[in-house]
């Protein structure tokens, strides 16, 4: 009794939906403990899938971010993976973030690691600050728990509501046990993936259909592991780094 | 996309509050081609004014008469009838005269013989009818109906749900008049000077939810209506529903309108500015089994807290993926079914929604006798 629709279901379920066809062959593969994200691969090459800025909620504050609050002036975000997610992939997801919800490049990275944990200052090229509190320490298979918040000058947009510590889920359904069985079917296209899965087949389902600059992804990953070394590069020489 | 001939679609109104999302979802949507709309010029200075955009209707052939609109546009495939309550049925009978499909909104009438002349019309003209009921789309509903099905629970013995919305009367003032929103003025009930017409009206979801979840219908139901919030209403605004499927299931239902909105309208209305409260519309359900129990949000518990403009308001707004859009997939199979001259099988079809309308019907009896109201 879980949700255990695979990806590429939820990926064929959007094509079918949309009367659309893909136009190209595709494959989509999930990240193994040592890689930084999801890929697909076309036509044999292996292309970075940065899923989250499909992600509703993230999406809306970055479009936010930048429209009702004002203009931001800053953000944090704030949560846990699980540990065969690893610190370096929540570290590469969440650096992409930073700088989207900014609309800025990174100047300065000052960061201290230790282990499975990371905390992090970005100052942006315009100005704004980013910070970064993460760690790998759920249990296997369990939810993402992160906050992502950006403040402006006329408000603020989170994607966790007030006094909410962890998602909200849409079922929650007590029977044998005593915490619940929890379901959030996202919507009746992607029924019976989890909410990661359904976000990662619209990514997908985007690149297939040719709505993704795959070259931007491309350049993204390039930037975001050369962010990554400066992070560790912070930790170990105890100073903040200058891009 | 494979090739398709677009839909030509009119729009008869505009006042029911849906009809804007289906209008963007029209004029949007390769597979419709907006042709002509009819709307009052109250409305459309309205429309105009939220959209901020003083060319709104420029594209389309504007009417200020429903007849007026079919008569010159013999070409229309679809009209999407938006009326107030009391308009659908001449809305109705437009599009079975002239063969014109047509999208009803939730409360096609509540006058059971204006709905047998609907079913009639329907079947005598043979056009394709569908019911613009959002609830249905959501995937939570789905998840809720298959875990009762499969027996998780036990035997269901209650269930309780709410819908809960702001009373959108100050900018839709057809809302807040009995003989628009109900067909008639009918008082609630003697020694009261409210009108049938109000939150139970404009929130007939949850019955329908209580059918199709448990598959069964309603035996009996029992209303009990709560003095206004807003002094201006006269319609009711707070109301409790208990009752009990045929089934066995017993069920409490809340479709008040609870949440305070903003007494404003036009271009506060186009920041979408609707509440006080910080989430406008509230869907919430609960299932008490034998073996267990549910407690579910089926309005879209992904959401985003945000402080915005000028006075902070608190906001807190569910986010979907920008891939689709339930309106838009629900109108784009009515849409293949009319092209393709296909069966079309509705989620709710005429005929089975009737039973809804007779249940809210049922609960304002219950109102006006003090007493269970049997089905």
């Amino acid at each position: 009794m879980e949700n255990n629709k695979s990806v590429k279901y939820g990926v064929l379920s959007l094509l079918k939906k949309n009367e659309t066809d893909s136009a190209t062959t595709w494959e989509y593969v999930k990240k193994a403990q040592s890689d930084l994200t999801d890929c697909v691969i076309i036509g044999g090459k292996k292309y970075p899938l940065l899923y989250w800025r499909c992600d509703p909620q993230i999406e809306a504050v970055a479009r936010n971010a930048k429209n009702n609050i004002g203009g931001s002036v800053s953000a944090k975000i704030s949560g846990m993976v699980s540990r065969d997610y690893g610190i370096e992939a929540f570290l590469y997801k969440e650096l992409d973030i930073a700088e989207w919800i900014l609309d800025s490049e990174i100047k300065k990275i000052t960061a201290y690691v230790n282990k499975n944990a990371i905390n992090a200052t970005l100052l942006m090229k315009n100005g704004k600050v980013a910070a970064l509190e993460l760690g790998a320490t759920l249990p296997y298979g369990a939810e993402e728990q992160t906050r992502h918040t950006a403040w402006g000058k006329q408000g603020l947009e989170s994607t966790r509501v007030v006094s909410t510590k962890i998602r909200p889920q849409s079922v929650y359904m007590f029977t044998d046990r005593q915490e619940p069985y929890v379901f959030n079917d996202a919507t009746k296209e992607l029924y019976g993936l989890t909410l990661a899965d359904a976000t990662a087949a619209v990514a997908v389902f985007k690149i297939i259909t040719g709505n993704t600059d795959l070259t931007f992804n491309e350049e993204r990953d390039k930037k975001l592991r050369y962010y990554i070394e400066k992070v560790y590069e912070s930790d170990k020489t105890q100073k903040s780094i200058e891009l | 996309m494979l090739k398709f001939k677009p839909i030509k679609v009119g729009v008869m109104g505009f006042k029911n509050g849906h009809v804007t999302g289906m209008f963007d979802a029209v004029r949007s949507n390769p597979m419709f081609e907006m042709v002509a709309v009819s709307l009052d010029a109250e409305r459309r200075n309205l429309l105009e004014e939220r959209y901020g955009d003083a060319h709104l209707f420029d594209k389309y052939d504007v009417f200020y008469n429903d007849a007026e609109m079919v008569k010159a546009h013999p070409e229309l495939e679809l009209c999407i009838c938006g009326g107030s309550n009391a308009e659908h049925i001449s809305q109705f009978r437009l599009c079975a005269e002239n063969k014109i499909n047509a999208i009803m909104m939730k409360v096609p009438t509540l006058d059971m013989a204006e709905y047998d002349e609907m079913l009639r019309l329907e079947k005598e003209s043979g056009i394709k009818v569908c019911i613009e009921l959002e609830m249905r789309w959501y995937a939570a509903v789905e998840r809720v109906k298959e875990l009762i099905k499969n027996g998780e629970l036990g035997e269901i013995t209650s269930i309780n749900a709410l819908n809960y919305s702001h009373f959108p009367l100050w900018w839709n003032h057809w809302m807040n008049d009995p003989q628009e929103i109900y067909g008639k003025a009918t008082l609630l009930r003697k020694g009261d000077k409210r009108f049938r017409g109000g939150a139970m009206t404009d929130h007939p979801h949850l019955f329908d939810l209580m059918r199709y979840i448990t598959g069964s219908e309603f035996e009996s139901v029992y209303a009990e209506v709560a003095p206004n919030m807003r002094e201006s209403a006269a319609v009711e605004d707070m109301i409790y529903v208990i009752g009990k499927m045929k089934n066995g299931v017993i069920v409490s239902l809340d479709p008040s309108y609870a949440n305070r909105e903003f007494e404003q309208s036009n271009v506060i209305y186009a920041k979408d500015r609707l509440s006080h409260y910080p989430k406008s519309v509230q869907v919430e359900l609960s299932v008490c089994g034998t073996k267990g129990g549910i407690i579910s949000d089926l309005y879209n518990p992904n959401t985003t807290e945000q402080l915005r403009f000028e006075d902070y308001e608190y906001r807190v707004n569910p986010r979907f993926y920008d891939i689709s859009g339930t309106r838009k997939l629900y109108m784009e199979d009515f849409a293949r079914a009319i092209r393709n001259n296909s069966e079309y099988k509705p989620e709710v079809s005429m005929a089975e929604h009737k039973k809804t309308m007779q249940v809210i019907n049922a609960c304002y009896e219950s109102v006006r006798t003090g007493k269970r109201g049997n089905l």
